[in-house]
């Protein structure tokens, strides 16, 4: 991700008058109505013309508080139909807890501009058709469409949002899924306030200036002084989600503010966005946080239940966990607070992700082990910033318990992830460690363990052409965890094999076995009797054979032309197949695949085929492995090539020829 | 009116269960019920109480038993409501596996949100829901809620069976009604009759099902409405957001619809009537004039979906669409009938079930529940032509596998009737490819590649055909997944009539596409129609279904580098089944390697023993489909 932090000494600006920079509204450019398809890119069906906001504050007499102002205007040509989504418009407005704070949307204005025979008609939204959805309590929608759409018409609207909210005071999304030719904010922050400002994206800002604005903010009788910044881009490409990408927060264009000081009247000053010491002081006496961890004594009579004495550090820290794991199931909100408090959660049996982590941790600390809180945030819910604390950034809390020289990582909301092993949509860079005692760190979370899978088959190939023989797979880490959720589903183990079997179209699995389904730390095994029909009979002279017949690479799945973002796999991954064959006695293997060993750069991947054959047993390996849980842009064509000559290799047979005089 | 439906309760409560402590202990489950079972709906019991044609209670009872994460959406408690639906309670209660309570809930422990569904722009229909987090399985949620409807033109149908993997205990329903009220009553797929029961001039019906085993989902299977029980309701006479009626059939649901909904709202503005007139002026036939009309309606409108009240069933004005230039199915209709009124071509506005199951308007029950789109039937003397107004890029006459071949409802003024939209058999629907490749020595393969889309199959590739840039490239990429493919020359070329066909010319690239070892080299020749296998089902318990025919042809032409040969003689094999035919040839001629494949497959159903001889006919189709051919070189 690139950020810029922008910074402003704005004591040393001139004064002067600020004109509002907007574009007249309904008043087109020649350029406007030539704009046609392909002349941005290739692929759009639509493109914003022209985009321009300005947000400001007041402070509101009667609710006792300031107010962000948003004024937002913007013109887009719809080239063909398929742009014709981009006609509806949905405006969020966001209410909070109590329902009293809440966004406001007015002004909305929408026109829908046409070339009808060389004259330009222009047909206004009918305020009829405009809708307020209430999505949730939390928010509502005002939506509308625009009226008499065509294949090149231009649309443009305006609306004023008006908002209590105003901790990030106003994001401006300067890249959207259609390209841009200009998009413009202009922000006036009252000197009172101070933001830290960040340019989010790859692409530089055209346009970046401030000036002073004298008395532009009237609070309590007293014209306060304002910055007034304005922030521009042009031609901006429209951004293109990708597979195996993170959050495309963390790539698209856009200014984001957070609000770090607010300085009274009175001259005093509060401190919003802190330094980590104020921010771990803070949470560490959270009623929701610290002192949910603090509360081992909720685990005063049920300890004795779970641990025993002649239990080892780990041992007691991996009994704690499965503990909770079993105790307290997820109500899937996410939080890094505690919801319902530990106690309740745990006589519920259910509890959000601060419920049950926070819990865990006060179990672990009750036990006289070492532990701690690691704050987070998702994979889709984006990086967080590291320059300065931002609480809102962080969604999650996990548990990190510190054993002799090592630590880990610890989500029980998951009642199938083994001890140590994290799920992936929290490895999403850096994570803050919060101690009760000690002063707070960064860490960067990984997977602890690999997904990998072992194919082992122990087969024969009988007379009449059908391979018969034994199959046992192990998966280790995630790769055994989905595994295990899928088997979560069915009843017995009969309904599981029946749906493997179903599943594995490839051969007919006759009886099976499962071993560790339940033994989270364990390898999840199965074997499974299996035939597979490969001949009618062996009556042919040659035999051809394709050893790749176990999750076979039919697809490259990187078949991008170019790639702008980094590969984002999660996790490392490998998948070894082991077979040893047993041929009928009277054919022997007169050609087969070159042994094949391909190394992705950086110890990045590798990819190793060999075959041989002693004694009529064929023996056939593979590895495939990928060592980076993510891989920059530039590795992307190598990764695509490494994908491309698999495929090429996993088509090419053995050939195994009747002996001669048999 | 309370008074009332407690005292009829009452009188009815020999259907309810003793209300002692329910016994909820998971022991008690049947085991031929837990068997293949994600949840077991322990006891449902809903009653509809039609007190007046505005005043219908519904009341659920419903405990639901989960065993695996699978079932546990089927103990989530969901009420939709609207501006006609008043929830008057709801409470209920979580047991543990021994049947002990564990906690209670209430409507404030509900989550509620607006269920407007994707498609739609707005709506006004609402949804509270509320599921348990449980820590461990099995658990049983019950609960029980009642609603008023201030309509009796939509009475819930019963469908006990409604979720796959899904056992049921017990469930029943119950409709009561004054003795002196006309309703008409479907029960399908259910044994028996229901128990009747008369008191104080009030009527009840039950309907039951005791210990059915949970079905799971079966590939190639008929609509689950022809062998799951459902029971509907349809009052005689209905009020329906203030307005009236009577219908005992579809003729006169149709004459109602024709006469109250859509009656009005047909006027244009006579800027649109003149500019109409102007357009089809010079044309000679209706036909023609249809034609032209239509193109001028997609030109002018697309598809938004706005539903409120009884917007769900009046479409809107013509003129208003004509100035929105949008609308959803009904308005869009609406709005074509109009233009084609203006030049005297008279047109039917057909309630359709659409998707690509096709399901029947049922003839022998009518009902305002039946059917979801709507679609324009446009009869002239020779023959009729069916128009879906939804679609920019549908040619003139084309249904496509959303409307094809089913039974529809066609509002006229005279009155309701049903008609039949076209089917797409085998035989016209097909994919015909033509390839010219030339394999290099590196494994390379490149050449011309031309398909023709017709019938049920014009469709396909139709957005491809639309888009362009890379855009376009990233759909034929998805099409056509080869590695590392490329496309040139990318045309594509739209017949329309009264068959309408795509056809799609592309050079295209797959370098090392055949791969050598030694001195043999391998082929795919089949590149893009391989057939998948499907599982072999033990005890196969319902029909086989084939939902659409079709037929595809491919005819490649590999011209190969010198001293190539094919290793094992040419390939001549023929499968032919019931369910349909398989030629596959492959020979080599000179430096020619021909190959061609032809698959048939028939639509229809067969019955459930004939499964095995479908799944061995698409699997040996997938196994020849998948068939290398070895090269030795020179």
């Amino acid at each position: 991700m690139m950020k810029t932090i922008l910074t402003f000494a704005i004591l040393m600006l001139l004064g002067g008058c600020v004109y509002s920079q907007d574009f007249a509204f309904g008043s087109l450019n020649p350029e406007d109505l030539k704009l046609a398809k392909n002349d941005l890119d290739s692929f759009s069906n639509a493109a914003v013309l022209n985009e321009y906001g300005r947000a400001f504050m007041v402070y509101d007499d009667t609710k006792g508080y300031t107010e962000l102002i948003v004024d937002y205007h913007a013109r887009i040509k719809v080239f063909n139909s398929d742009g014709y989504r981009h006609a509806t418009v949905v405006i969020p407005a966001y209410k909070d807890e109590s329902g009293e704070r809440v966004d406001v949307i007015s002004e909305v204005k929408a026109v829908t501009i046409n070339v009808t025979d060389g004259r330009i008609v222009t047909v206004p939204l009918d305020q009829s058709q405009l809708y307020k959805e209430e999505v949730s309590r939390y928010r509502t929608d005002t939506k509308f469409t625009f009226p008499d759409l065509r294949e090149g018409s231009i649309i443009e609207y305006s609306y004023r949002l008006r908002s209590p909210h105003i901790f990030n005071f106003h994001t401006w999304n300067l890249q959207d899924d259609i390209p841009k030719i200009n998009s413009l904010f202009e922000a006036t922050i009252p000197g009172m306030y101070t933001y830290n400002v960040t340019l989010r994206g790859p692409y530089p800002l055209a346009v970046q200036d401030a000036k002073l604005s004298r008395g532009a903010f009237r609070i309590a009788g007293r014209d306060i002084d304002c910055s007034h910044m304005t922030y521009g881009m042009s031609n901006i490409p429209a951004f293109v989600s990708e597979d195996y990408m993170t959050a495309p927060s963390n790539f698209k264009s856009a200014i984001y503010f957070e609000l770090s000081d607010v300085y009274r009247l009175n001259g005093t000053n509060i401190k919003i966005t802190k330094e980590w010491k104020n921010v771990d002081r803070e949470l560490v006496s959270h009623a929701d946080f610290g002192g949910q961890m603090k509360r081992d004594n909720v685990f005063k009579s049920i300890l004795p239940t779970i641990v025993t004495d002649t239990m080892d550090d780990l041992g007691k820290a991996q009994a704690i966990y499965r503990y909770i794991q079993q105790h307290i199931r997820w109500n899937r909100y996410l939080g890094k607070y505690s919801e319902l408090n530990i106690k309740n959660a745990l006589e519920r049996g259910s509890g959000n992700i601060g419920d049950i982590n926070l819990a865990l941790i006060a179990g672990l600390r009750a036990a006289g082990l070492d532990g701690e809180a690691v704050i987070l945030s998702t994979r889709d819910n984006g990086v967080v910033n590291d320059v300065h604390p931002v609480l809102s950034d962080f969604n999650y809390v996990v548990a990190k318990v510190n054993i002799g020289d090592t630590y880990y990582l610890l989500d029980a909301s998951d009642p199938l992830l083994p001890f140590g092993l994290l799920p992936l949509h929290c490895i999403n860079g850096k994570a803050r460690v919060i101690n009760l005692k000690a002063p707070s760190y960064w860490i960067v979370p990984e997977s602890s363990q690999k997904s990998t899978t072992q194919y082992m088959l122990k087969a024969k190939l009988d007379a009449d052409g059908v391979l018969r023989g034994r199959l046992t797979t192990n998966s280790y880490g995630y790769a055994a965890w989905r595994k295990r959720k899928e088997l979560a589903n069915y009843n017995t183990l009969e309904e599981y094999i029946e749906y493997r079997d179903e599943k594995l179209t490839a051969f007919q699995v006759e009886a099976g076995e499962i071993l560790g389904a339940e033994e989270l730390d364990k390898p999840f095994v199965e074997h499974y009797d299996i035939t597979v029909r490969l001949y009618d009979s062996l009556q042919r002279e040659d035999l051809f054979f394709n050893p790749f017949f176990i999750n076979r690479v039919n697809k490259n799945p990187f078949n991008l032309d170019e790639r702008t973002y980094p590969v984002d796999l999660g996790a490392a991954m490998e998948e070894r197949v082991l077979m040893t064959i047993e041929l009928p006695a009277d054919y022997e293997l007169v050609s087969k695949p070159d042994d094949y060993n391909l190394v992705l750069e950086n110890r990045g991947g590798r990819y190793l085929t060999q075959t041989g054959v002693d004694n009529n047993v064929l023996t056939f390996s593979q590895l495939l492995a990928l060592n980076h849980p993510t891989y920059p842009p530039e590795s992307y064509f190598a990764l695509k090539e490494f994908f491309s000559r698999i495929i090429q290799q996993e088509k090419i047979d053995m050939v195994l020829r009747k002996k001669e005089g048999q | 009116m309370k008074a009332v439906t407690l005292m009829v309760l009452a009188v009815l409560g020999s259907l309810r269960p003793a209300a002692a402590q329910p016994d909820y202990a998971v022991a008690h489950i049947p085991a031929a019920l837990k068997s293949r079972a994600d949840a077991v709906v322990r006891y449902e019991e809903i009653v509809v109480d039609m007190l007046s044609p505005t005043n219908v209670r519904y009341r659920v009872d419903r405990a639901v038993t989960v065993f695996n994460p699978s079932g546990e959406e089927r103990a989530r408690l969901v009420i939709h409501y609207d501006k006609a639906t008043a929830i008057k309670q709801i409470s209920g209660s979580v047991y543990d596996e021994m049947g002990f309570q564990l906690r209670k809930f209430t409507k404030r422990d509900c989550r509620d949100e607006s269920a407007v569904s994707n498609f739609s722009l707005y709506e006004d229909s609402r949804v509270k829901h509320f599921l348990p987090a449980m820590a461990g399985y099995p658990y049983t949620v019950a609960y029980s809620y009642e609603v008023v409807l201030k309509q009796n033109l939509i009475i819930p149908a019963w469908r006990p069976e409604a979720y796959w993997d899904v056992a049921v205990q017990r469930s029943q329903y119950t409709f009561i009604c004054a003795e002196a009220d006309e309703v008409r009553i479907s029960a399908t797929n259910y044994d028996g009759e229901p128990v009747r029961r008369l008191d104080k001039g009030r009527r009840a019906l039950t309907w039951a099902v005791d210990n059915l085993p949970a079905r799971r989902y079966e590939p190639y299977s008929p609509d689950p409405e022809t062998y799951k029980p459902m029971v509907r309701i349809a009052p005689v006479h209905f009020d329906y957001y203030k307005h009236r009626g009577q219908y005992s059939n579809w003729e006169e649901l149709g004459n109602w619809m024709s006469g109250a909904l859509l009656s009005e709202g047909t006027a244009l503005p006579a800027k649109t009537v003149a500019e109409v007139k102007a357009l089809v002026g010079g044309l000679a036939g209706d036909r023609e004039k249809a034609a032209e009309l239509y193109r001028y309606m997609q030109r002018k409108t697309r598809y938004v979906s706005v539903q409120i009240g009884i917007g769900g069933f009046r479409p809107t004005a013509a003129a208003v669409v004509e100035g929105l230039g949008y609308g959803d199915c009904k308005g869009l209709v609406n709005y074509m009938r109009a233009l084609l009124a203006v030049v005297d071509i008279p047109s039917y506005y057909c309630v359709v079930e659409a998707g690509n199951a096709k399901r029947d308007i049922r003839a022998d029950f009518a009902s305002m529940d039946q059917g979801n789109h709507v679609i324009l039937c446009v009869p002239f003397d020779q023959d009729t032509v069916w128009l879906e107004c939804t679609s920019q890029r549908l040619p003139f006459g084309f249904l496509g596998s959303f409307t094809d071949d089913r039974t529809v409802w066609a509002c006229m003024p005279e009155g309701g009737r049903l008609l039949r939209t076209p089917a797409y058999a085998a035989p016209v629907s097909t994919q015909e490819r033509h390839a010219d490749l030339q394999l290099a020595e590196d494994g390379t393969l490149s050449g011309h590649m031309r398909t023709i889309f017709s019938g049920g199959q014009y469709d396909n590739h139709l957005d491809i055909a639309e888009s362009s840039g890379t855009g376009q490239v990233k759909l034929l990429k998805a099409a056509y997944d080869v590695d590392h493919i490329g496309f040139e020359h990318i045309d594509y070329q739209k017949q329309e009539g009264d068959s309408p066909t795509l056809a799609e010319s592309l050079d295209i690239t797959m370098p090392r596409y055949a791969p050598s070892s030694g001195n043999q080299a391998f082929l795919l020749p089949n590149i893009f129609n391989k057939q998948f296998s499907m599982p072999n089902l033990n005890n196969r318990k319902q029909d086989v279904y084939v939902n659409r025919g079709y037929t595809d042809e491919d005819h490649f032409t590999y011209t190969l580098p010198t001293g190539y040969t094919v290793v094992g003689g040419p390939w001549d094999i023929t499968l032919n089944s019931p369910f349909g035919c398989y030629e596959l040839t492959m020979e080599q001629e000179g430096d020619q390697l021909s190959y061609r494949r032809r698959l048939v497959l028939k639509g229809g159903t067969y019955p459930a023993e004939r499964y095995a001889e479908l799944c061995k006919f698409i699997n040996d189709v997938s196994v020849f489909d998948h068939r290398k051919v070895v090269f030795t070189k020179k």
